[in-house]
């Protein structure tokens, strides 16, 4: 009997270009997602199964074992920490970035910044890397408003087109670093499922351009 | 006012009821059972000992896992220990001088600072190993996959699947680049996380090329069954001659664990080094069933002091084994003995297989022993 392999996948903008991926790869869900209220679907492949979960507790799923693999963005992977899970291939999808934001003008390298952010150990790791101290306040959403209140002087967010940002009268002051979405995998499933991994992993190598 | 903190254990500390503990005192006394039939006597390493003692590199991993405590008495630093196999070694050198072959075993608490994230949540694992003092050959690394397979199998753990891999091949790749310590860590963590689209990122940066690169980049991928090792065979850069050696040692396991135990599962993985602190060679772990960590690794390494001796050992967490252990068996039952009732007849029932109580209020027993015309007869209590 063939290895039951459990592929997690975040909700949103890159579940459907993951799901293209896995097509061509005879992968395909047999249930259609917007009207299933599964939670756990099976796939053409009746020994591969998707789970569909928010994109930042992806890696949990992974680390935990609880999917063998999963596609999760950078961001989510470098705020949550990379040390419970391999990560084999960069997908090159939900291609953005995180840029340090705010006012025109407004001096992001100044000492004591108040910076707002989603993202806590990006903005620190960024600032810290070159040794300028400053207060993060961690925030979960409409973190364009922080600046506008003066909750806050910078804000570190991932920047995809700018408009939001355009918008509210704000501009990308610095960036911070590029983002794709990447393959992850469970550890142990790499190595007692490597029959069944290395093979989806080489024929989705194949469709990176 | 009672807190419901009082009834919360610190996180990553835990405790067993009766009925686990049973099961968990079974497997630890047929382990050392084992362990010692072959060879491999007891011995107890101190919980608490100088922090130089413990942690035989200031910094390191082991050093942020170990609490520490100031002695009252000196005032020197003390720590708890997080891992018993560098104590074992100090032992080993402080008593056991010259180079006769010496095996030992051991089993106890240990206690981290931090949850080790490849063993789950736990912070203090029941470490239980096995340490082989001896040259370096194929037979004392055979001899110790041995005793790790079977030892496993003592405790109900079956299909196991071993995975193996030598320290030589990353640091001999390593040498020849002369990266300096922060740059070593950062590949280090690099390939640690498999990281292909990292791994040429940093490679870049670090101006490494050509063959070196190649080698480096192909480690990542070199993983998976025992012609893994034929395949890094014909690919790293033959002037890496510490590297071949390390593979043809492998190659030659692999062979001979094979024959010796055709139903074990090999894995081989050139690049995970990941969780081994003090290993610089042979390298591997075992997984076994559902369980997405390692439920037993361990290496070569160089024991304590200057003229440190070979060793190779294993450990593991003995509380991993619970998931396999038979629950515990079951007992007669209890039988309610009177105070009166003669010492041969309670010795008698405790051979059967019964558990003696003597009798209190509000105690609800199987069975009672009772003193009928001067005899004592066993009455089932329905």
């Amino acid at each position: 009997m063939l290895d039951r392999v459990r592929i997690a996948l975040p909700k949103g903008r890159i579940f459907t270009q993951a799901l293209d991926m896995l097509r061509p790869m005879g992968i395909e869900l047999t249930e259609d997602p917007e009207v299933s209220r599964k939670l756990i679907w099976p796939t053409t492949d009746p020994s591969i199964e998707v789970v569909r979960v928010r994109s930042v507790d992806v890696p949990t799923f992974v680390e935990h074992g609880a999917a063998d693999l999963g596609i999760a963005g950078k961001d989510v992977i470098v705020e949550h920490g990379a040390e419970g899970f391999y990560e084999p291939l960069d997908l090159e999808i939900a291609k953005c970035r995180f840029s340090v934001c705010g006012y025109a003008g407004t001096d992001s390298t100044r000492r004591n910044l108040k910076v707002a952010t989603k993202f806590k150990k990006v903005a620190l790791d960024f600032f810290a890397a070159r040794r300028q101290p400053v207060e993060i306040i961690k925030l979960n959403g409409a973190l364009e408003l922080a600046p506008i209140v003066g909750l806050a002087d910078v804000i570190v967010d991932i920047v995809e087109t700018g408009s939001t940002l355009k918008a509210n009268g704000l501009v990308e002051l610095e960036p911070v670093g590029e983002i794709s979405s990447r393959i992850i995998v469970n550890r142990a499933s790499s190595k007692l499922k490597h029959q069944r991994i290395r093979p989806m992993l080489d024929a989705l190598k194949k469709q990176i351009r | 006012m009672m807190s419901s903190s009082q009834w919360r254990l610190p996180l990553g500390i835990d405790e067993l009821m009766p009925k686990e503990a049973k099961s968990f005192e079974a497997i630890r006394r047929q382990i050392i059972d084992h362990m010692t039939g072959h060879g491999y006597d007891l011995v107890v390493p101190a919980m608490v000992d100088y922090v130089e003692n413990l942690v035989p590199q200031l910094g390191s991993e082991l050093d942020l896992q170990t609490f520490k405590v100031v002695d009252q008495l000196d005032g020197r630093t003390l720590g708890v220990r997080a891992d018993m196999t560098p104590q074992v070694s100090r032992m080993v050198a402080q008593h056991c001088q010259g180079s006769a072959v010496f095996r030992c075993c051991y089993a106890g608490s240990v206690l981290r600072t931090r949850p080790d994230g490849l063993a789950g949540s736990q912070r203090s694992p029941f470490q239980v190993g096995a340490e082989l003092f001896a040259p370096e050959s194929i037979e004392a690394d055979l001899e110790i996959i041995e005793l790790m397979v079977q030892t496993l199998g003592v405790s109900g753990v079956e299909s196991l699947y071993v995975d193996i891999g030598h320290v030589g091949i990353y640091s001999s790749l390593i040498r020849a680049l002369e990266l300096n310590p922060k740059q070593e860590a950062q590949l280090f963590e690099v390939l640690q996380r498999k990281s292909v689209p990292d791994a040429k990122l940093l490679l870049t940066e670090l101006g490494i090329k050509d063959q070196h690169a190649d080698d480096l980049m192909a480690l990542i991928e070199l993983n998976g069954g025992v012609e893994a090792i034929e395949t890094a065979q014909s690919m790293i850069d033959p002037q890496c001659v510490d590297a071949h050696h390390a593979l043809e040692h492998l190659k030659l396991l692999a062979d001979r664990l094979t024959e010796l135990m055709p139903n074990l599962s090999l894995h081989v993985d050139l690049a995970e080094l990941r969780g081994y602190r003090y290993h610089n060679g042979l390298v591997f772990a075992a997984y076994a069933g559902q369980r997405t960590q390692e439920i037993a690794r361990g290496g070569r390494y160089t024991g304590h002091g200057r003229s440190g001796r070979d060793a190779i050992g294993f450990s593991f967490d003995l509380r991993h084994l619970l998931d396999w252990a038979e629950s515990a068996q079951q007992y007669g039952g209890t039988v309610e003995v009177p105070f009166e009732a003669p010492a041969t007849s309670i010795a008698a029932l405790k051979q059967r297989g019964f558990t003696v109580l003597r009798p209190q209020q509000s105690q609800k027993s199987t069975h009672r022993l009772s003193c009928i015309d001067d005899q004592w007869c066993l009455e089932e209590l329905s």
